[in-house]
């Protein structure tokens, strides 16, 4: 290189680099830069920096339209909780809609609008894309079924608007969901002339009988049912509804059922028509016999239903779920309406009017339909919004191919959903946190929505997108949409007088106090008659296909706290599985992990077996909702496409998809799958966790003083057998003993420690004796329905990591509360009991003496605390926990990919490596709480202090708060008859109370033997 | 690059480097002697996290408008701390003035000194003053201003006589112990009783 060279050489620039780097690997040693405080530039009127503000709204998860508060913080969405004064909901969540922050923040959501070049997405700026989007509308000029747009399911004024846009534009609007109840709402049109899906209020009924309805976790508007079904079924005041489910498979439903009678598929309407004969309803051919013969359950089964569907009114009877919806669906449904007019539940239990709007879907037949006229080529530009078609249809009718033949296609997707990855451009929609609107689940129940915060990526809400687009084509579209934006147009809509819409903004909407209940509509007619569901294919088995409870069609897979979330009833996480009842399991020599291979004719696939105790053993059950081709990191390549597996046949009168509609051969592949289920053996092992007590004993008075004899339980604090005489001046129900009574005067356990001084309490540690509270929990099991709401609001309320699915075959963890699901043999089967179970706070806490850093120890009120930055992760506390609730960091969990990190709750440490963690009854909302009472001068009032789980909670199974208080809920909770403390035996006095689930099913309670051995 | 160049630029580095290091080894004198048992290396690592922090005590970093001072404000002009501060009376935390609360008298008042001038090129701007922080806890405290503001606790206490700085210094360590004393000393105050409960401070 004779060249003169300028600049540096490159020995020179390696020289100096070296040199640059160890310079910066001392710097590595000094303490970190000084942190910058950035304040607002203009400060926004509604925040105050380290204070949440909260925003009313409307859940968008799914078409139940419940209300939601945001909570926010510095302008971020951290927790989303229900809204008290929505009637459909009344404060609830369910698990989806705690998720839907994980929806928000998602870091597979479509940052801005997309342009796809080559098979490949480049990024576009806004004003090009609506440019291009314009072009393109322009292009096809407003001809008749040129434009074919595709949407969600909606109410309100979106839908209102949707309609109106593609009439201005003659665009063919297409609503398609997969789960739209087409024959419910089929059957109620013929039963009552309504049209929609009646209003469940099992409250009002004595008598529940479910012919596979998932009305606790999926069908319908789970919350409102959830909460209905409380009041009948919860016992209180001693009197519980029955509740008989009848399905092919055990759903999470069936779990909370009295009595589980396995059905054979699709036979649902027989058996209702039978029954109406049976107890003189009219109609004829369906004698008990004849039933008993083609459902396959015995004659003096449903001869004693038939007794007590007679003694027991009004008597409320539901209808197959989707997973029971075959080819006569319709049919079903309208024996199912038919049999409740014999019973007299319409207009009482069963509201037909105005019932629940699921939007103006087309059915399956018509999203068939719309495919063909795509497919002719007719449509020139295509459009979707908030629908997959391609995920849910894709096989069944050809959707990408037909998707081809359009010109353009844009989607307004704010996921790669499979359907977007087809389209030509994305313009993506805000999510539901993000977005403006209302909805109407029912008529008269208008939400309102309004972002919580501002948008996350570079989204614009589709709405005012539409309405750009209108103005831009001029002429008569452009005058019908006059407003500037979607929140002007949703104004005006309101009655326009902004004043008056902010105000009902902070309410969440135009809310009433109840569900309206129009009562029994009209209709009437015969008794229906049915048809023997068309199933087909080869095969000993009949393929049972049911809504995930948490990713229902699939829009939840790709949410890491619904994987990592064990579904409730086989207590599998990450992975798909299908499900066998114990007898085929045993036939074709398979256990949980093993891979079979089943073949329905038209296609093959391989899934992973979980045992369902409760199945009819010629029945295979694959809930929906795995199986994702695009979608996200998390959601693709996990399971099978159920939708695309299943034939594409419908039920015949209403066009709904039928899933119930083929049979299967099933083989054992020999092949095993390491599957995640964390419900061990399901047994208790004669461990009593979850008790029950039989419902006739029930508001008696105890058979035994209440004081036990011979424990080494402090007096007045056993609980277990009611209340017991306190030392002067405590209360007798106390759970947990004050310090004194630890260090001096009744426990002996701590006598020996003390006189050798081994421990002693730090200075000033005597103030124990001033604390005015002493948090306590309780939680009634007889109103716990598993659902798992309480265990996503934990994981979004205390940061909780998720550690995936390699980590979790390692026991790793880390959920704070964890749903136990144990299953027991009582009289005529098996019934299942479900425990909720996180930190007990013990008052004579085991973790507690064996921490070498005083790490954890237990606090004035009560609390059994741990600091963080204290723990040396010796592990010795959760080891020495009898509960297992402590969960351990292993690693830095790399689980808050960015923007997930976004909804981190700055109230609360987050924890790293090698620390030890726990629930800590949610803390930080005790002070948040003591802190809003000092400002207001005053006490705290019970139930000013709610943990996540007892927020969100839909049967309202938890209940905390002060156990120093004798009038609170929670101390009248721990002073019921049915109150008792896991292993309490070991003297570990719990703050945590539970209340024994209330059973129809056993004759006495079964012994415990610690107890059993006291009392002799 | 001339050769010139390059040395005295790998000069320049080697001696950044060595400072660092130098001061390093300051905040190690603090170790005394070697460690010997596990008690002996856990009081010594105490002993250097705390001896940095000795080292911060007393420093006024460099701020973004240096001309800033809480001197004039708070001192020569009694503006009253919260009239900026306004979180500091209802809210964990006390915030820092937002920028159109700088501008709502600065529009008027001393529009020609340079520290304004400044200010004034922020909020032409629309941007925030990245101002550096002097006063901090771990990220595991939950400190809250409005309990000790109401408690009538002084800002002096825990800030030092601030109203009589022109650049703000960290006049307290805001270590454990800092905190402790003082909640240990009020533990029996008839009206603002302390706590030394741990939950009391860590989240």
């Amino acid at each position: 290189m004779n060249e003169p060279h300028h600049g540096i050489s490159r020995r020179d620039f390696l020289k100096l680099v070296g040199a640059t780097a160890g310079a910066a690997s001392l710097t590595g040693c000094l303490p970190p830069k000084a942190d910058r405080l950035i304040a607002y530039v203009n400060p926004p009127n509604d925040d105050i920096v380290g204070l949440s503000t909260w925003y009313a709204s409307t859940c968008g998860e799914c078409p139940a339209g419940c209300g939601i508060h945001v909570r926010t913080r510095e302008g971020r969405a951290l927790k989303v909780e229900g809204n008290p004064a929505h009637p459909v909901n009344k404060g609830t969540l369910c698990v989806r809609g705690q998720a839907s922050l994980q929806g928000l923040y998602n870091p597979d959501r479509v940052p801005g609008p997309k342009w796809k070049r080559g098979g490949r997405w480049l990024d576009v700026k806004w004003d090009d894309a609506i440019w291009m989007f314009h072009e393109k509308l322009a292009a096809v000029g407003g001809a008749a079924g040129a434009i074919q747009f595709w949407t969600g399911g909606e109410t309100g004024t979106w839908n209102a608007l949707l309609d109106e846009w593609c009439g201005a534009h003659g665009a063919e609007r297409v609503a398609y969901e997969p789960f739209d109840y087409a024959p419910v709402r089929e059957a109620a049109k013929r039963a009552f002339g309504t049209g929609t899906v009646p209003i469940v209020d099992p409250s009002k009924a004595k008598y529940l009988l479910s012919l596979g309805a998932d009305f606790l976790d999926t069908w319908g508007s789970p919350l409102a049912q959830a909460r209905g079904y409380d009041a009948f079924h919860s016992a209180r005041g001693g009197v519980m509804g029955k509740h008989v489910q009848v399905e092919p498979r055990l759903s999470l439903t069936g779990h909370s059922a009295d009595e589980w009678i396995g059905i054979r598929p699709g036979t649902e309407g027989v058996l209702a028509l039978g029954l109406a004969q049976a107890l003189g309803g009219g109609g004829s051919g369906y004698e008990l016999a004849r039933v008993a013969q083609d459902c396959d359950i015995p004659a003096d089964t449903l001869a004693r239903l038939v007794k007590e569907l007679q003694d027991n009114r009004p008597a409320l009877v539901l209808g197959p779920g989707a997973g029971g919806s075959g080819t006569n669906a319709t049919e079903t449904w309208a024996a199912v309406f038919y049999l409740n007019r014999v019973l007299g539940a319409v207009g009482t239990s069963l509201l037909p009017s105005p019932g629940y709007d699921m939007g103006n879907t087309v059915s399956f037949r018509g999203a068939r339909q719309a495919v063909q006229r795509l497919q002719s080529g007719t449509v020139k530009l295509l459009l979707v919004h908030n629908t997959n078609p391609a995920y849910w249809i894709g096989n069944a009718t050809g959707f990408a191919q037909a998707a081809s033949k359009a010109e353009f296609k844009v989607s307004f997707s704010p996921y790669y959903d499979e359907t977007a990855a087809l389209c030509d451009l994305i313009l993506p929609d805000h999510h539901a946190l993000e977005s403006w609107g209302d909805a109407e689940p029912v008529k008269g129940v208008r939400g309102l929505r309004q972002p919580a915060m501002r948008p996350v990526f570079q989204t614009r809400q589709t709405a005012d997108v539409l309405m750009g687009a209108a103005k831009a084509s001029g002429g008569t579209a452009a005058a019908q949409f006059p407003d500037a934006t979607f929140r002007d147009y949703l104004i005006r809509r309101w009655g326009g007088n902004a004043d008056q819409f902010n105000a009902l903004l902070t309410k969440g909407g135009d809310l009433p106090a109840e569900l309206p209940a129009g009562g029994g509509a009209g209709g009437g007619g015969g008794v229906p008659a049915i048809a023997p569901p068309a199933i087909a294919g080869q095969g000993d088995f009949t393929l049972y296909a049911y809504p995930h409870p948490y990713h229902a069609d699939g829009a939840g897979a790709n949410k890491p706290w619904l994987l990592e979330m064990p579904d409730p009833v086989t207590k599998v996480a990450w992975d798909h599985w299908c499900e066998l009842s114990p007898d085929a399991a045993k036939k074709l020599n398979v256990d949980y992990g093993d891979v079979l291979s089943i073949d329905s004719g038209n296609g093959k696939v391989e899934l992973p077996v979980a045992i369902n105790p409760l199945m009819r053993p010629d029945v295979i059950a694959i809930p929906t909702g795995y199986g994702h081709g695009e979608y996200g990191r998390y959601a693709q390549g996990r399971g099978v496409n159920l939708f695309d597996f299943l034939p594409a046949a419908e039920d015949q009168a209403s066009g709904g998809r039928a899933f119930l509609s083929t049979r299967v051969r099933v083989a054992n592949t020999g092949k095993t799958w390491t599957l995640v289920h964390t419900g061990g053996p399901g047994r208790q092992m004669d461990r009593a966790v979850a008790r029950a007590i039989p419902l006739a004993l029930v508001g008696a008075a105890p058979a035994k003083p209440a004081e036990p004899v011979g424990e080494p339980t402090p007096a007045g604090t056993d609980m277990a057998h009611g209340p017991a005489a306190g030392p002067e001046g405590t209360p007798p129900f106390l759970t947990m003993p004050t310090f004194r009574d630890r260090t001096s005067q009744l426990n002996g356990l701590h006598e020996k420690e003390l006189a050798k001084d081994a421990w002693q309490p730090p200075t000033g540690y005597n103030q124990y004796n001033r604390a005015h509270h002493r948090w306590g929990m309780a939680i009634d099991l007889s109103s716990c329905t598993g659902c798992s709401s309480c265990v996503t609001a934990c994981y979004a309320e205390n940061n909780i990591a998720w550690v995936g699915k390699q980590n979790m075959v390692r026991g790793r963890e880390m959920a704070w509360l964890r749903i136990e699901r144990y299953y027991e043999d009582v009289d005529g089967g098996t019934e299942a009991r479900f425990v909720p179970m996180m930190c007990q706070h013990c008052g004579n806490a085991p973790c507690e003496t064996v921490c070498p850093v005083y790490a954890t120890y237990h606090n004035p009120e009560g609390l059994n605390v741990q600091v963080y930055n204290r723990c040396v992760g010796t592990r010795y506390c959760s080891n020495n926990c009898p509960y297992k609730v402590r969960a351990f960091n292993w690693f830095d969990y790399d689980c808050w990919v960015s923007p997930l990190d976004w909804q981190l709750n700055p109230d609360i440490t987050t924890r790293s490596k090698g620390v030890m963690e726990k629930c800590t009854f949610c803390l930080q909302r005790i002070r948040e709480q003591k802190d809003i009472a000092r400002d207001e001068s005053r006490d705290l009032r019970d139930g000013d202090i709610t943990p996540a789980c007892a927020q969100g909670c839909p049967t309202q199974a938890i209940t905390f708060g002060d156990l120093a208080d004798p009038n609170s809920r929670v101390t009248k909770a721990a002073q019921d008859q049915r109150s008792y403390h896991v292993f309490r035996d070991l003297n570990t006095l719990p703050s945590v109370t539970y209340l024994k689930k209330v059973s129809r099913r056993i004759q006495k309670e079964t012994a415990v033997p610690a107890e059993a051995e006291v009392e002799a | 690059m001339r050769r010139t160049h390059f040395l005295s630029l790998l000069i320049l580095t080697v001696a950044v480097a060595g400072a660092l290091f130098g001061l390093r080894s300051m905040a190690d004198v603090q170790v005394a002697g070697q460690p010997t048992s596990p008690g002996d290396q856990a009081d010594s690592l105490r002993n250097a996290l705390e001896g940095v922090k000795q080292a911060q005590q007393g420093q006024a970093p460099g701020q973004p408008i240096p001309q800033f001072s809480h001197k004039i404000h708070a001192g020569d002009n009694h503006i009253p701390c919260l009239y900026c501060h306004i979180g500091a009376d209802k809210s964990p935390v006390a915030r820092v003035p937002a920028v159109s609360t700088c501008m709502g008298c600065h529009k008027l008042v001393g529009t020609d000194k340079p520290g304004v001038i400044l200010l004034t090129q922020y909020w032409n701007r629309q941007q925030a003053i990245p101002w550096v922080k002097v006063n901090d806890v771990p990220d595991h405290v939950r400190f809250t201003h409005e309990r000790h503001v109401q408690a009538g606790i002084a800002c002096q206490t825990c800030h030092g006589e601030i109203q009589t700085e022109d650049h703000v210094k960290l006049a307290h360590t805001l270590n454990m112990g800092f905190c402790v004393t003082c909640h240990k000393a009020r533990l029996n105050d008839p009206v603002h009783a302390t706590s030394l409960d741990c939950a009391t401070c860590h989240k």
